[in-house]
């Protein structure tokens, strides 16, 4: 356990829907370790590395809490609408690996997408996502 | 979304043959500390070797 953990707020655009119908929409988010991505890899049900569900099980490992929900479970973030899915892999893209500016851009377009109060499905297209690969991509080879 | 798998192995290899960390501490690393790390090991070993061919030309 790292003593500098970090967790980051963040609001769904839609919001979770439980099995007795409450709507789960804030939470927090914890950065990233290591293990976080290759522990699921390791996981059985797991068909190999380009498995979708790897990204649900890294996911259910760093949102730390969602609503009033007493744990996060994979069963929870896999029942998320589309649109609240690829917000939370764009946050844990942002959180872990983008800048300050793509924090900013990433959290405001969410904010003013949830003043329209319309359907998601209504809302006009947010534009590109930022590129997360960049930092990643700025690693020193010579680690190698 | 998530991390080359393969860097993620070289990063933690590169920093446990430098500073004999445990395993479980170089896993617990957030990712951009264990980066962090890296680069400032990279920047150490420059350093060191520098030092040595200085000594060389001695």
């Amino acid at each position: 356990m790292s003593s500098l953990r970090t967790s980051y707020e963040f609001t769904l655009p839609r919001g979770y829907v439980d099995g007795q119908g409450r709507l789960h929409k804030t939470g927090t988010m914890r950065l990233a370790t290591a293990r976080d991505e290759l522990e699921p890899l390791r996981d059985p049900t797991v068909q190999g590395p380009d498995d979708p569900r790897l990204t649900i099980l890294v996911l259910t490992r760093v949102v730390e809490a969602l609503g009033s929900l007493d744990l996060v479970t994979s069963y929870d973030i896999e029942g998320l609408f589309a649109v609240d899915l690829a917000f939370l892999q764009d946050f844990y893209g942002v959180i872990n690996f983008g800048s300050q500016e793509e924090y900013d851009a990433l959290v405001n377009a969410q904010a003013s997408s949830a003043l329209l109060g319309t359907e998601p499905t209504q809302q006009p297209d947010p534009g590109p996502r930022p590129n997360l690969r960049r930092a990643v991509e700025e690693i020193p080879r010579k680690a190698q | 979304m998530r991390y080359p798998t393969e860097a993620l192995w070289q990063e933690i290899a590169f920093l446990a043959y430098h500073l004999h960390w445990r395993m479980d501490e170089l896993l617990d690393l957030e990712h951009m500390d264990r980066v962090r790390m890296v680069r400032a090991v990279v920047s150490l070993n420059d350093r060191a070797w520098q030092a040595v061919r200085e000594y060389g030309q001695q």
